[in-house]
C-alpha cells in the first residue's frame, strides 16, 4: 500500500489544525460534496455539516494511529456520502417530529459503524475473485439453490462446500486481525 | 460440547437469516443458538457482513448492537478541549474559504460586466463618502454564531431542565428557555453552559443588557468556560454600539492565547480601532 505525500499533508493538517492547508482542502473537495448533497435533497448548511463531520471522522480515526489512505479525495467523498445518506434516511423516517439532534452522539455512532464497515470491506477485498463472487451472492441473501443456478455450479453440494470454504477464509482474515477485538468491544454485550 | 460450525450448520444458519425456515425448524435452530456460543458469534458476523457486503444493507444490526459505553466514550472524546479545538480549526478554515469565494465571485462579476462594475463602483464611492467604515453592529453580525454553543441534549430525550432549555432554545422558544435555564443551580456541572445559553436567549429577545450581565457573571465563576464570557460580552457591546466596553472585553480575550476566540479578538480589535 502506498501513502502519498499529498495524503500525508492533508491528514497532518487535520490533526494539527493547520488552517491554511484545511482551507485548501475546502477549495479542492468541498464543491463536489456540496453538489452531491444539493442534488440529494440537502441544502448548503447540510453540505457544510457533512463536510465538517467527514473531516472529523478522518481526524478521529487517524489521530491515534495513522492508516494509509490510497486516494484522499475518493476516501473523503465516500465518508461524506455515507454521512449524508444516513442523515437523509433519518429525515425521511422521522418527518413528523424532528427531535433535538445531539450531533456528537450522532457522529460517534457513525464513526464506530463506518470503522466496522471499512474493516470488513478491507478483509473482503483480500479474498480471491471466485470467493468474492460466491460470497457476494451469499451475503446478498441468495439461497443456495439460487447461487447454484446463478453461478452454474455442478451440484448443491459444491455450493455448500464453496460457501463454507470462502466464508471460513474471510472469517479467519477477520479474526486474525487485532482490530477485530476492538469491533467485539463495540458490540453491545 | 458446542458443535463447531460445519457446512450443514452454516446452511441452516443462512436459511434462518433469510427467513427461509419453517416455524418448527426455527425453534430448533434457536435452541441450538441458545446453547452454542460459536454459532451465536457466527450469526452476528454473518448479519454484519450481510449489511456491509450485501447491496440491501440498512446498517440496523450495527445500529442496534452498538455498545452504549463505547459510544459515550467517543462522545466524551469529541467534546474534549483537544477535539473541540480541532473542530474549531475546520470551522475557521471554512469561514476563510467562504470569504475568499465571495471575493472571487465579486472579481468575476467585475471582470465580465464592466459597465455594471463602473456603476457599482460609483455607487460605492458615493456610499463610502457618507459612511467610511462598517458600523459596530455590522461586526457583531459578522462574528455572532450561537450554533457554536455546545450541545448536551441526547437525541430524543429531554429529561433535565438543561436539556429542555436547550430544546426550547433550538426551537426558538426563548422565554421558555430562559425560565428553564434560570432554574439550574450553581452546583450543577452544566451551570457555566446554562449561563452561555441564558445570555444567548437574552440576546435573541433583544434584552441586550441582561445578556451582558449574564456573560459578565460567567467571567466571575471558576470554570473552563469563563473566558468565553468576555468574547460574548464584547459582541454584545458591539451590538449596542458601546465601543469602549467592547474594546475592554476584547482586550481581556487577548490576554491568553488559549482563550476562546483569541485570534478573532485580535482581528476585531484591529478592525474597530480608529
Amino acid at each position: 500500500m502506498y501513502f502519498t505525500k499529498k495524503n500525508d499533508k492533508y491528514v497532518d493538517a487535520l490533526i494539527t489544525g493547520n488552517e491554511i492547508v484545511i482551507k485548501e482542502m475546502y477549495s479542492k473537495f468541498f464543491p463536489k460534496i456540496t453538489s452531491f448533497v444539493l442534488s440529494n435533497r440537502g441544502d448548503a448548511q447540510d453540505a457544510s455539516d457533512v463536510f465538517h463531520d467527514g473531516l472529523m471522522y478522518i481526524i478521529v480515526t487517524q489521530k491515534e494511529k495513522r492508516k494509509p489512505i490510497h486516494s484522499f479525495e475518493g476516501y473523503l467523498f465516500v465518508i461524506c456520502k455515507n454521512i449524508w445518506l444516513k442523515q437523509l434516511k433519518k429525515k425521511v423516517i422521522k418527518q413528523e417530529v424532528m427531535p433535538l439532534i445531539d450531533s456528537d452522539m450522532d457522529l460517534s455512532r457513525f464513526i464506530i459503524k463506518q470503522q466496522m464497515h471499512e474493516f470488513y470491506i478491507e478483509k473482503f477485498s483480500l479474498l480471491s475473485d471466485n470467493c468474492k463472487t460466491i460470497l457476494g451472492s451469499y451475503f446478498n441473501g441468495l439461497s443456495y439453490d439460487a447461487i447454484l443456478e446463478e453461478h452454474q455450479y455442478a451440484s448443491i453440494n459444491t455450493v455448500r462446500q464453496r460457501v463454507f470454504k470462502c466464508r471460513s477464509k474471510l472469517i479467519s482474515l477477520i479474526k486474525s486481525d487485532d482490530n477485530y477485538l476492538k469491533i467485539k468491544q463495540w458490540r453491545h454485550h | 460440547m458446542e458443535t463447531p460450525l460445519n457446512e450443514d450448520l452454516l446452511a441452516e444458519m443462512h436459511r434462518y437469516l433469510n427467513n427461509e425456515l419453517s416455524s418448527e425448524e426455527c425453534l430448533i435452530f434457536e435452541d441450538k443458538l441458545s446453547k452454542n456460543e460459536i454459532l451465536r458469534e457466527a450469526l452476528q458476523l454473518d448479519a454484519e457482513l450481510s449489511e456491509v457486503i450485501g447491496s440491501t444493507s440498512n446498517t440496523t444490526t450495527f445500529e442496534n448492537k452498538l455498545n452504549k459505553d463505547a459510544v459515550k466514550t467517543l462522545v466524551y472524546k469529541l467534546r474534549s478541549e483537544d477535539y473541540q479545538q480541532l473542530s474549531q480549526h475546520l470551522k475557521n478554515a471554512e469561514k476563510a474559504y467562504k470569504n475568499e469565494q465571495k471575493l472571487n465571485s465579486k472579481k468575476l462579476f467585475f471582470k465580465y460586466i464592466p459597465v455594471t462594475a463602473v456603476v457599482l463602483l460609483m455607487l460605492s464611492i458615493g456610499f463610502y463618502m457618507f459612511q467610511d467604515s462598517n458600523s459596530l453592529h455590522d461586526y457583531y453580525n459578522d462574528y455572532i454564531n450561537w450554533d457554536e454553543l455546545q450541545s448536551f441534549a441526547e437525541k430524543g430525550t429531554s429529561e433535565t431542565n438543561f436539556q429542555k432549555g436547550e430544546l426550547a432554545f433550538k426551537n426558538g422558544n426563548y422565554d421558555e428557555a430562559i425560565h428553564l435555564f434560570c432554574k439550574i443551580p450553581i452546583s450543577d456541572e452544566l451551570y457555566p453552559f446554562s449561563l452561555l445559553y441564558l445570555g444567548a436567549c437574552y440576546e435573541k429577545t433583544n434584552a441586550n443588557y441582561n445578556a451582558i450581565n449574564t456573560f459578565k457573571k460567567l467571567t466571575t465563576i471558576s470554570s473552563s468556560q469563563s473566558n468565553k464570557g468576555y468574547w460574548y460580552m464584547s459582541l454584545m457591546y458591539l451590538k449596542v454600539e458601546d465601543k469602549k466596553n467592547a474594546v475592554k472585553s476584547l482586550q481581556k480575550v487577548t490576554t491568553k492565547d488559549t482563550n476562546f476566540k483569541y485570534k478573532e479578538a485580535f482581528q476585531l480589535l484591529e478592525a474597530i480601532k480608529d
